[in-house]
């Protein structure tokens, strides 16, 4: 578990209600646990209900109250049952990290109308409805809001065998400044982060990544030589979330130790 | 290939043997070729050439009216070398922005105020590298220098738009560029060429063509654009399919 020590509990009192979390390795994890240690309370998500208990039970132990609120976020109907429980456990929505996500890595020329189908679903659709969701609530809640998004360090960068889940990362430079702009005038912030690698089950095993020694050789391609951790993912939420980021709106912040900046690094 | 019969293309700044191939592609498609250069440096011996006062604001629009006629503009950054930030002198900034930037911008601006002066269209063509938009080791000088010409384009573009001159950028990868022959020479090449989706080096001809095209009647309308070309270069760290191979 990561350790927080600069916590001032600056999120006290507030809700926020996290997608994709269930796996303890995932980014989403990391998101909920560091908006924990702020002193959120957390509606935690995942398509996978299974996973929830460990979750609540890991946030728990955070001193905040956790609820489990499982759904497939590309389902309107679950997803808008989703908010409909937190807001019935917390009574208000004021923060939610729009983080679900699936990646399938294909060549282009092998694209499957059923991975399309799923990563577009669940990465574009699924952002579509939680961020609709969470807007409405917090519109009718008449006290602003955050919505911080996961995208990728795909979203500025590109690489083969995952055109698909790049496509749907990219897209939400025009999303999130279409959201922000509509949605600024009800003081509701809309941003994403830029993951670079992290090693959360989404991408391990990664084609490429078999070995210990591909493993470190990607690694050393980073400037700063390490792999990313999902808590670090929760700091840049956590930054967004808080009175840090009140005029932060519209913007997009990679973490992911240089990534996306070189092509080689020195 | 794009015809530029009719067309008189000078040719500025670095004038080195990429430079000289993508004027002989440009005399190739019909143009005439005249290359200027500062009085201070030698001329160039394989383009009929001008001298004139590069750093002389007043001098070199005086002269460059006089050299009319042309209808486009082709400017080269001439000061392309690598060298650590921390290492960085003065000297070296000066070089840097002095040469690739100040220069480029006194020469573009001088070719515009002939071309308005004779109420004639034309073609600015600045070169550039892709270093403009990734950042590489050793290159924050010559990168900075092209990224503020990167954005003088832009703007020049917006200014010069009514009256019909165009403004645009080649952002080039890895080129035959003589700067580039130590790293070439030796274990880089193959890593250049394993780095880029096409597999190989971006030819002089290439860069030629894309001048052909921003410089002919086909591009009236593109300004203010950067054109990437780099065989894909700066697209993506892992290149290729093969890290589907398990």
């Amino acid at each position: 578990m990561a350790n927080d020590t600069t916590s001032t509990k600056r999120l006290r009192g507030k809700v926020a209600l996290v997608t994709g979390a269930g796996d303890p390795r995932s980014i989403g994890r990391g998101i909920a646990q560091a908006l924990a240690d702020e002193g959120a309370h957390v509606a935690i998500n995942d398509v996978r209900a299974d996973w929830l208990p460990e979750a609540v039970s890991d946030l728990e132990a955070r001193d905040v109250r956790a609820l489990a609120v499982p759904a497939d976020v590309s389902d309107v109907a679950q997803v808008e049952a989703m908010f409909q429980a937190a807001v019935e456990t917390f009574g208000r929505v004021d923060i939610v990290a729009s983080n679900a996500g699936v990646i399938r890595w294909e060549h282009f020329l092998d694209v499957t109308p059923a991975n399309l189908r799923l990563v577009v679903d669940v990465n574009l659709k699924g952002n579509v409805y939680v961020c609709r969701a969470a807007a409405r609530q917090m519109i009718a809640q008449g006290e602003g809001g955050r919505i911080i998004i996961t995208s990728s360090v795909q979203a500025s960068m590109h690489f083969p065998i995952t055109p698909i889940y790049g496509a749907t990362k990219h897209a939400m430079f025009p999303f999130v400044g279409a959201l922000a702009l509509e949605l600024g005038p009800h003081n509701i912030t809309v941003n994403h982060i830029g993951p670079g690698w992290v090693r959360s089950a989404l991408n391990d095993p990664a084609p490429g990544q078999q070995t210990d020694e591909d493993i470190e050789a990607n690694r050393q391609s980073v400037p700063l030589k390490r792999d990313g951790l999902p808590y670090e993912m929760g700091r840049a939420v956590v930054y967004y979330a808080s009175s840090d980021g009140d005029y932060v709106t519209g913007t997009y912040l990679r973490i992911d130790g240089g990534l996306g900046i070189s092509k080689y690094s020195p | 290939m794009n015809d530029l019969a009719g067309k008189h293309v000078l040719i500025a700044g670095g004038l080195g043997r990429v430079t000289q191939g993508i004027a002989r592609t440009m005399a190739e498609a019909g143009a005439t070729i005249r290359a200027i250069y500062d009085r201070a440096d030698a001329a160039p011996d394989w383009a009929a050439a001008t001298p004139l006062p590069i750093d002389d604001q007043a001098a070199l629009r005086t002269e460059l009216r006089a050299l009319y006629p042309f209808d486009v503009i082709v400017i080269a950054p001439p000061a392309i070398f690598y060298k650590p930030f921390l290492d960085t002198t003065d000297a070296d900034w000066d070089r840097a922005i002095g040469g690739n930037f100040e220069r480029a911008v006194w020469v573009a601006q001088a070719a515009a105020l002939a071309l308005i002066e004779r109420q004639r269209p034309g073609s600015i063509i600045f070169l550039s590298s892709v270093a403009a938009q990734m950042p590489f080791a050793s290159m924050s000088a010559l990168g900075a220098s092209l990224g503020a010409l990167r954005a003088l384009a832009k703007m020049a573009a917006v200014d010069l738009a009514p009256h019909d001159i165009t403004v645009n950028v080649i952002e080039c990868g890895w080129t035959e560029h003589e700067a580039n022959q130590p790293y070439l020479s030796v274990a880089g090449r193959a890593h250049v060429e394993a780095g880029t989706p096409t597999g190989r080096i971006v030819t002089a001809q290439e860069i030629g063509h894309a001048c052909c095209y921003l410089a002919s009647d086909l591009a009236r309308s593109v300004t203010g654009t950067i054109l990437t070309l780099d065989g894909g270069y700066s697209l993506t760290r892992a290149v290729g399919a093969s890290a589907l191979q398990e």
